[in-house]
């Protein structure tokens, strides 16, 4: 009878954190789509740009003591990298083929690493936050648990909405499906490019200080991210709700590979994200809700 | 490219070249230049000549100049520490080059160290120490991890350099130039037993380390014999990885709370360490957290949150600067940091073992004569560290005295607990069970 | 082609040596090679050894990418399951680390050619992805056989006949002599059928299906050579080195691999590997270990070791946006400007 009651709270609070995480890890990785949508192009540079606006929270927390001051912030600088690479990077190396923006941004991933390390010197905190416990049946929930959940539902809704409802939505996935065509029309594609960037900035900023007050900053956030990456894979790179199903999946993955696999395999949890993206990748190579490109000569 | 692309693109060319060639020459230059840094004896003209009937130590002002290679990590998964350290270190070096190092014959050493940044890569220490060796000849290395220290052990006794590291494995502790001014991990982690059965008594201990990572699991036996002889259930192992997120953290809390162990035994790093603390005090589970040297410092209060005080505690083989006041040998390091700019509130544990680690290879050069320095170089350090107490006033646990064959050089440590209040009390010296040798356990348990 | 070169023949056109630049740098090549242990103490033949062996790694991982365009971000842990090979035929078995060195290829070619699978179906992006999942995994893998983080490699077990190489010219010769092979092979690589056929299959393997290449079979025969020179690159890579750690052998590892591919010049596969291999790592090294401390000592000690990432990135980057072809087409101008001096334009 105890043992049985001992069953239930450990799986509903290893689910729920499974899922949770993987709510954060779809965050990040619909800001990977967002870029492919926009761009046709992974933006590898990603992680380096969650740790700064993660680190950049942590200063401007520190400095002001104020949580909503270092999201503005966190925010801002993610938004701005972003679009930076947009102009610096992906502009110029429009029509170029895939391996000349995936080194770029490779190369934007290492130098945006160095100036991480000058900016938060591999600093390991946590934000200024009052974290209280909730008990809920079997469920215990934590007072940042609850921040990173009621963060990330509604960004996620939104962009999901955004895309699907508004006239910027619309032409967004004009440009997504064809920009030539786009243009044509007289859609202002370079601008729009732009704006699916610093929407994919906005996004991974927020992602960012959700993982931050979720866990700590600390440099591991740049793991997050990769692995987040496989998310967006696994649910198609150019899916935006999809992506919510590839984070929890990956989350869910986690908690399970480690709970069931980690005395033969320790330490499986932190890489089962790639295994299970091979595997997905060989039976459905353009991921769940991927749209599967047809070939011409 | 629009209009008038040829001249930019040109410009751009001539740009890029320039880059190259600048890079080659550079190469070029210093391929032609760089090879200096043998070791250096400079005699000067004497300066003072000595008054008659005082004891003056040095008749001329002749100065020795010596390389010593500082490996640090500031860029890799080991930063977080890594750079507290090297500054230390750094600060170390400064000062003692400004106060002056003289040999037991009263001549003047000059250390020039070069620092290099491995990123905690086995692979990239060991082309560092090709550099330090080949290029430097340097006679002793002031280094970091536990890879890579036990990776160049053998190749360090090969070439007769002194190597004084961070990591405190008990692998290194029969390695004939590895030295370090601390217990080993094993008789660390044993002392901190002590004090746990000392506080508390005998109960269950949890231990939650990394299972992949060779630092986490060096201790590993030597505290499952050490429980067993002060009547300790250890009730399980529980894979913690280094770079644990936070739902890791609370499933393997959930987990060890099912096996209800009143100690939890953490061998991690901070983050992960104080990840579990946090997931402790979550689930609920009231027991006692107990870090190794590098899993628990100054930053665990604001880590582990409120709900964890009280229940959270570290080992440390020196004193924390914050309980340094009546300490004398203290001003020294203080004075160090002033010198180096460092200012006071960032004197950390970190900062002070990265200063240690110099300190006492200051102490060994001060022991040996300058011929001997000269010719012999770290054979004749390695035999004066083999050969005398060294102490550091309080600092240190105890003071330092190595065997030939075994620098194990005390085994007492410091715990320091985190209270109910928030702040970090000194719960005083442990001295590791004399019943077993925790360090021989580890070495021999492989 | 450039102008004023006129190949009468096809023989000529397809010859091993087709410009006069080539024998220059052939032969000033082997000149500066060969002597070089006469010339540099053992500080720099090391970094020249190091230079060698990045120099056979990335000849490989330019014929999977710049030959045959298949992207790969696990070239680091190809070399690591060489390096590995060599070690635990070393340590375990005894093995001679030179007859272990093919054996190294061979595995980190079969490798190669499971990580060729997903290149049947998956393209640019998503192959990227299959690649560096692979070094993730491959990556786990290596800390699951190496516990300790490190693996010896006896010295006992560094002989070649009578010639002990743990002597650092003995070395060297060794690694030059195994390097020079290995560029040979990939240069005739580049102008055999199979790398005419890997050029099409780059440039659109839709077409070159339709004209009969096997897309397929020449993938896998691009991932497996580029496996192969990752592995024998590996292997000496162990050789060289009193012990390895999977640490060497990371996603940022391949990340650099990738950077002197596409710095030195992507399809160039020997003179723009080793070109991208003297700028990432031999030069850089050489800059650093002197720009370093000077930034320290002016107060930037917080830039001094981040440097390298800013500038290395900033490099990477910056070359592929500017020079598709890779810093060797660079060098080419300069050298046409100055051939067809005074009427260069």
């Amino acid at each position: 009878m105890a043992l049985e009651a001992v069953d239930v709270e450990t799986w509903s609070n290893l689910i729920f954190q499974g899922v949770l995480l993987g709510i954060l890890y779809s965050l990040i990785a619909m800001g990977y789509n967002l870029v492919y949508r926009a761009n046709k192009s992974i933006n590898f540079a990603v992680p380096q740009v969650v740790l700064l606006a993660a680190y950049t929270a942590l200063i401007t927390a520190t400095a002001t003591g104020r949580l909503e001051v270092a999201l503005a912030s966190a925010i801002i600088v993610s938004v701005a990298v972003s679009m930076a690479i947009e102009r610096g990077v992906a502009r110029p190396l429009l029509g170029r083929p895939p391996i000349a923006l995936i080194g770029a941004t490779l190369g934007v991933f290492y130098a945006l690493k160095g100036v991480v390390l000058v900016v938060g010197g591999s600093e390991v905190a946590v934000l200024p936050l009052d974290i209280d416990y909730y008990r809920l049946g079997a469920l215990t929930v934590a007072t940042n648990d609850l921040i990173s959940l009621l963060g990330a539902i509604p960004v996620l809704a939104g962009v999901v909405l955004l895309h699907r409802k508004t006239s910027f939505g619309a032409a967004m996935r004009a440009v997504a499906e064809d920009a030539e065509g786009a243009a044509a029309y007289g859609l202002p594609v370079r601008r729009l490019m732009l704006a699916g960037w610093a929407l994919a900035g906005l996004v991974g900023g927020l992602g960012s200080i959700l993982l931050a007050v979720k866990t700590q900053v600390s440099p591991d956030l740049e793991y997050y991210a990769i692995r987040a990456l496989a998310a967006s894979l696994i649910a198609g790179l150019d899916s935006l709700g999809g992506v919510l199903l590839g984070g929890i999946v990956l989350g869910l993955a986690e908690q399970l590979a480690s709970k069931f696999l980690d005395p033969y395999l320790p330490g499986i949890g932190s890489d089962i994200a790639f295994l299970l993206l091979l595997l997905i990748l060989f039976v459905k190579p353009y991921g769940f809700f991927g749209s599967e490109r047809i070939e011409r000569v | 490219m629009e209009g008038g692309g040829l001249a930019r693109q040109n410009t751009l060319y001539i740009v890029l070249a320039a880059l190259v060639i600048i890079i080659v020459l550079a190469g070029a230059y210093f391929l032609l230049a760089g090879r200096g840094g043998e070791m250096q004896e400079e005699t000067t003209p004497a300066e003072a000549t000595p008054t008659a009937g005082e004891a003056a130590p040095k008749e001329e002002a002749k100065v020795i100049e010596i390389n010593v290679g500082l490996l640090v990590d500031e860029t890799g998964p080991t930063s977080d520490v890594g750079k507290g350290y090297a500054r230390g270190a750094e600060a170390a070096f400064k000062y003692f080059n400004e106060k002056g190092i003289y040999t037991k014959d009263g001549v003047r050493v000059k250390i020039n160290y070069i620092k290099r940044d491995y990123a905690y890569n086995p692979t990239l220490a060991e082309e560092f120490y090709r550099e330090f060796r080949d290029r430097y000849n340097v006679i002793a290395v002031v280094g970091w991890g536990t890879a890579d220290t036990e990776k160049l052990s053998d190749q360090v006794a090969r070439d007769k350099v002194v190597y004084i590291s961070a990591s405190y494995s008990a692998k290194l502790v029969v390695k004939p130039y590895n030295f370090f001014p601390a217990p080993d991990y094993s008789t660390q982690a044993c002392s901190g037993l002590q004090w746990l059965a000392t506080e508390y008594g005998a109960g269950k201990i949890a231990l939650a380390y990394d299972h992949k990572v060779a630092y986490s699991r060096s201790p590993i036996s030597a505290i499952k014999e050490a429980a067993k002889a002060l009547g300790m259930e250890v009730v399980g192992d529980f894979d913690l990885p280094l770079r644990a997120t936070e739902a890791d953290a609370e499933r393997i809390a959930r987990e060890m709370k099912a096996a209800d162990p009143d100690y939890v035994w953490c061998g991690n790093t901070i983050s992960s360490c104080s990840l579990l603390a946090r997931a402790m005090a979550k689930v609920g589970l009231d027991a006692v957290l107990l870090s190794n040297v590098w899993g628990f410092d100054e930053r665990s209060p604001n880590l582990v949150g409120e709900e964890a005080y009280g229940m959270v505690a570290g080992i440390s083989p020196f004193l924390y600067p914050m309980f340094a006041s009546g300490v004398e040998a203290y001003n020294v390091i203080y004075e160090a940091a002033s010198m180096a700019g460092v200012p006071k509130e960032e004197v950390t544990l970190r900062f002070v073992q990265g200063f240690l680690n110099v300190w006492l290879l200051v102490k060994a050069i001060e022991e040996v004569t300058s011929q001997d320095l000269l010719e012999r170089k770290g054979e004749a350090l390695k035999e004066v560290l083999e050969s005398r107490t060294f102490d550091f006033g309080g600092i240190t646990a105890a003071p330092l005295r190595f065997q030939e064959g075994w620098h194990v050089p005390y085994k007492t440590v410091f715990i320091v607990f985190l209270a109910e209040d928030g702040s970090l009390q000194l719960k005083g010296k442990f001295t590791a069970p004399e019943a077993i040798d925790c360090a021989k356990v580890t070495i021999e348990g492989g | 082609m450039p102008a004023g070169v006129f190949k009468e023949t096809y023989e000529g056109d397809m010859a091993f040596i087709r410009y006069p630049i080539h024998k220059a740098a052939l032969v000033l090549a082997v000149i500066a090679g060969l002597s070089a242990p006469l010339l540099l103490d053992t500080y720099y033949l090391n970094l020249a050894i190091t230079a060698l062996i990045f120099w056979v790694a990335v000849i490989g991982l330019n014929i999977t990418v710049g030959l045959a365009g298949q992207i790969s971000l696990a070239q680091a842990a190809l070399m690591g399951v060489g390096a590995y090979t060599v070690a635990f035929a070393a340590l375990k078995l005894g093995v001679n680390v030179v007859l272990a060195l093919p054996l190294a290829g061979i595995t980190a070619m079969i490798i190669g050619l499971v990580l060729s699978l997903p290149s049947f179906k998956l393209k640019e992006y998503y192959l990227a992805m299959a690649s560096l999942a692979a070094q993730l995994l491959l990556e786990y893998a290596f800390s699951r056989i190496d516990p300790d983080q490190y693996t010896p490699i006896p010295p006992e077990a560094k002989r070649l006949a009578s010639i002990d190489l743990n002597e650092p010219e003995a070395l060297y010769y060794f690694t030059f002599i195994v390097a020079a092979l290995m560029a040979l092979a990939a240069g005739n690589i580049a102008r055999s059928s199979y790398g005419r056929a890997m050029k099409a299959v780059r440039d659109n393997d839709v077409a070159a299906s339709i004209v009969g290449v096997n897309v397929p079979l020449t993938k896998a025969i691009a991932f497996g050579i580029g496996g192969f020179y990752a592995g024998i690159a590996g292997g000496l890579y162990a050789i060289y080195s009193v012990g390895i750690g999977w640490e060497a052998f990371t996603l940022v590892n391949s990340i650099e691999l990738l950077g002197m591919v596409l710095i030195g010049g992507p399809g160039r596969v020997v003179w723009g590997s080793l070109l991208g291999v003297l700028v990432l790592r031999t030069g850089w090294t050489l800059l650093e270990s002197n720009l370093v401390p000077i930034l320290a000592a002016m107060g930037f000690s917080a830039f001094a070791s981040a440097i390298k990432y800013i500038v290395l990135g900033t490099l990477i980057t910056v070359v592929i946006i500017l020079e598709p072809e890779g810093l060797i087409a660079v060098l080419r101008r300069v050298k046409e400007y100055f051939r067809l001096w005074p009427y260069s334009y």
